[in-house]
């Protein structure tokens, strides 16, 4: 039985994410449909469509089965249109796999040595043990939704009932676990640290991958380089206990670790295509999902993530000598903006 | 406004912790700016950077981000790309280079520096050898385990130590404070957190403010000493668990049993 839920849950963390990651890439040129954005879009869609199913149902004080329901359905329907209308970029995201064997043996090495590096720290993610004081918050509200099948009235410290905690409900990561929890029948503690952990951070060198591609286009064989140079810089990044680097190598399962690691860089992603002289429907649309999943990760984006994309946005509008593509990066915005003011309202 | 300024400066130190990460981003990117010939990277890496440093440091963004939270106004400075103008700058400085013996000198030293200037994040201090898939002290799943009741949710003190994850391995335990009184900036108090985390415990003092609380148990570590016994004022042994001394209250035994939650 018992493998039978393991199966599920790795199906939701694995493979789902390529078949949600279809429609966003489909509409990007060829260059960018590889197997590392395909991952990346794919959780992207599933945390954008979480916090634009869950923020009603928790606002309205609606319970946890009810947005387990709604949003499973959300999925299985977004998953059904991806694979019907864009299957077909996964054969160009295959293509990869021949380009790999045509690179130099000094090249292959050198992936064969980020890959190991990258390995290492999915090993220590699954089998050490990290104790985050913050954990007793964010498991114990996946575990109150789990229990009393209630969102963000329960006291996470006590089990108290209590008012509502507004600041955290707009950002329903531990929402999210219980949801994994309840369709696979695994503890959600078990999920976030021993699955999240390390799929997150397969998530996260995707990232840099893909800004590595965007940095390196014209060096390729260099990218292994980058990604070394990455994974170190994050394994010896604890030179406080502030820094991003801390935050995503010892939680990134929680909202602000994936902020962090991962969030924050795929904003500079978006940036760097967002440069491009021709941009692509599917940047757009990985503009607002990310947008919309930094929300879903932390209310400190509400503030942050206009600040960093604003800035870029008038930088590069400044380049490209248009004020329509400022007004429309800062149109991406408003999902922040939007939920700023719910915040303001109901604290 | 002078308060906020000092916040800033506090936050940019205790950030860069004792090492050079600043020093090396602002070098990485003098670097990017004399070699980067794609005005657009420039921008997006050497200007909004710079931009950001300055609306970061400016007291009225920083008061307005600090009301909303003022403890957390370090996270702004995630959004500096240093990681990726650091390595990013090191691939640069390798690709100049035309040796293979220059490329391997640059980049072990670059990996060097970078393994100087940082600190392992996996150090045994604040990683350990999981216990279990939980990555929780298999001690706290014991006595969780023993906590918990079928149809009824027991509120239960335990000490400091168990705070952070009892109620994550289980939410049907209830408790009269959890680790937020742990954390004294956060200035929760409790005579029962103080009684629990005395040198000492003193059975009576612990019964009553326990009683108070309405915990049906009380969970004490056996390696601390006590004075007086639990047994004098009402409470019931059920157990050791993991080092762990679990007591019933009586009364609640009692109502629980009348009620029907227990056989």
């Amino acid at each position: 039985m018992w493998i039978f839920n393991w199966a599920i849950l790795l199906f939701l963390v694995l493979i789902m994410p390529f078949g949600l990651g279809m429609i966003p890439v489909k509409y990007m040129d060829k260059a960018h449909r590889t197997p590392a954005m395909l991952y990346a879009c794919g959780w992207f869609v599933s945390f954008a469509l979480f916090e634009l199913v869950a923020i009603p149902f928790i606002l309205l004080r609606r319970s946890f089965t009810e947005l387990a329901i709604a949003y499973t359905l959300c999925i299985v329907l977004a998953l059904g249109i991806s694979i019907w209308k864009a299957y077909h970029v996964v054969a160009d995201c295959m293509e990869y796999r021949r380009a790999f064997w045509s690179m130099s043996w000094i090249v292959r090495s050198g992936w064969g040595i980020a890959f190991l590096c990258i390995a290492a720290q999915l090993f220590a993610a699954i089998f050490l043990e990290y104790w985050d004081g913050d954990d007793s918050y964010y498991m114990a509200q996946a575990m109150i939704a789990d229990t009393y099948d209630v969102m963000y009235t329960r006291d996470a410290y006590t089990g108290y009932e209590f008012g509502f905690d507004i600041r955290h409900a707009l950002s329903p990561v531990p929402i999210y676990f219980a949801w994994l929890s309840k369709l696979s029948g695994i503890h959600a503690v078990i999920i976030a640290h021993s699955v999240i952990a390390p799929v997150w951070l397969i998530l996260m060198y995707c990232v840099y991958a893909l800004i590595a591609e965007k940095l390196l286009g014209q060096h390729r064989e260099y990218k292994p380089l980058f990604m070394i140079l990455i994974s170190i810089w994050y394994c010896f990044g604890n030179v406080s206990i502030y820094t991003a680097e801390t935050f995503a190598m010892n939680r990134i399962w929680q909202g602000k670790g994936l902020m962090a690691g991962i969030i924050i860089p795929l904003l500079y992603l978006c940036l760097l295509c967002l440069k491009e002289n021709s941009i692509s429907k599917g940047t757009w649309i990985l503009l607002i999902l990310t947008i919309i999943a930094s929300c879903f990760a932390t209310s400190t984006s509400l503030m942050l993530v206009p600040t960093l994309v604003g800035i870029g946005a008038f930088l590069l509008g400044y380049r490209k000598k248009s004020l329509r593509f400022v007004f429309k990066v800062l149109l991406c915005c408003l999902p922040c903006v939007i939920l700023a003011v719910c915040y303001l309202c109901l604290n | 406004m002078i308060e906020t300024i000092k916040a800033i400066w506090e936050d940019v130190v205790l950030y860069n912790g004792n090492s050079f990460l600043l020093v090396f981003f602002l070098l990485a990117l003098i670097f990017l700016w004399i070699t980067e010939k794609n005005k657009n990277l420039k921008m997006i890496f050497i200007y909004l950077s710079i931009a950001l440093v300055v609306v970061f440091l400016n007291p009225i963004y920083a008061w307005i981000a600090m009301k909303v939270d003022d403890e957390v106004y370090y996270r702004v400075w995630w959004t500096l790309p240093i990681g990726i103008v650091v390595c990013y700058s090191v691939a640069k400085a390798v690709i100049y280079f035309r040796k293979i013996i220059s490329k391997m000198l640059v980049i072990a030293m670059a990996i060097l520096v970078i393994v100087m200037n940082g600190n392992f994040v996996y150090t045994n201090t604040i990683h350990f050898k999981a216990g279990n898939a939980y990555h929780i002290p298999q001690m706290a799943i014991d006595v969780a385990e023993a906590l918990r009741m079928d149809n009824y949710n027991p509120k239960a003190v335990l000490p400091s130590e168990l705070l952070p994850f009892v109620r994550q391995y289980t939410a049907e335990i209830i408790m009269p404070y959890g680790r937020n009184i742990v954390e004294t900036r956060w200035g929760f108090s409790s005579p029962l957190y103080d009684c629990m985390e005395a040198d000492v415990y003193v059975a009576e003092d612990i019964a009553q403010y326990a009683r108070e609380e309405t915990c049906v148990y009380v969970v004490l570590s056996s390696i601390k000493p006590m004075e007086g016994k639990m047994e004098d004022y009402h409470y019931t042994l059920q157990g050791l668990v993991s080092g762990y001394y679990i007591y019933m209250d009586n009364y609640c035994y009692e109502t629980l049993k009348e009620q029907g939650y227990i056989e």
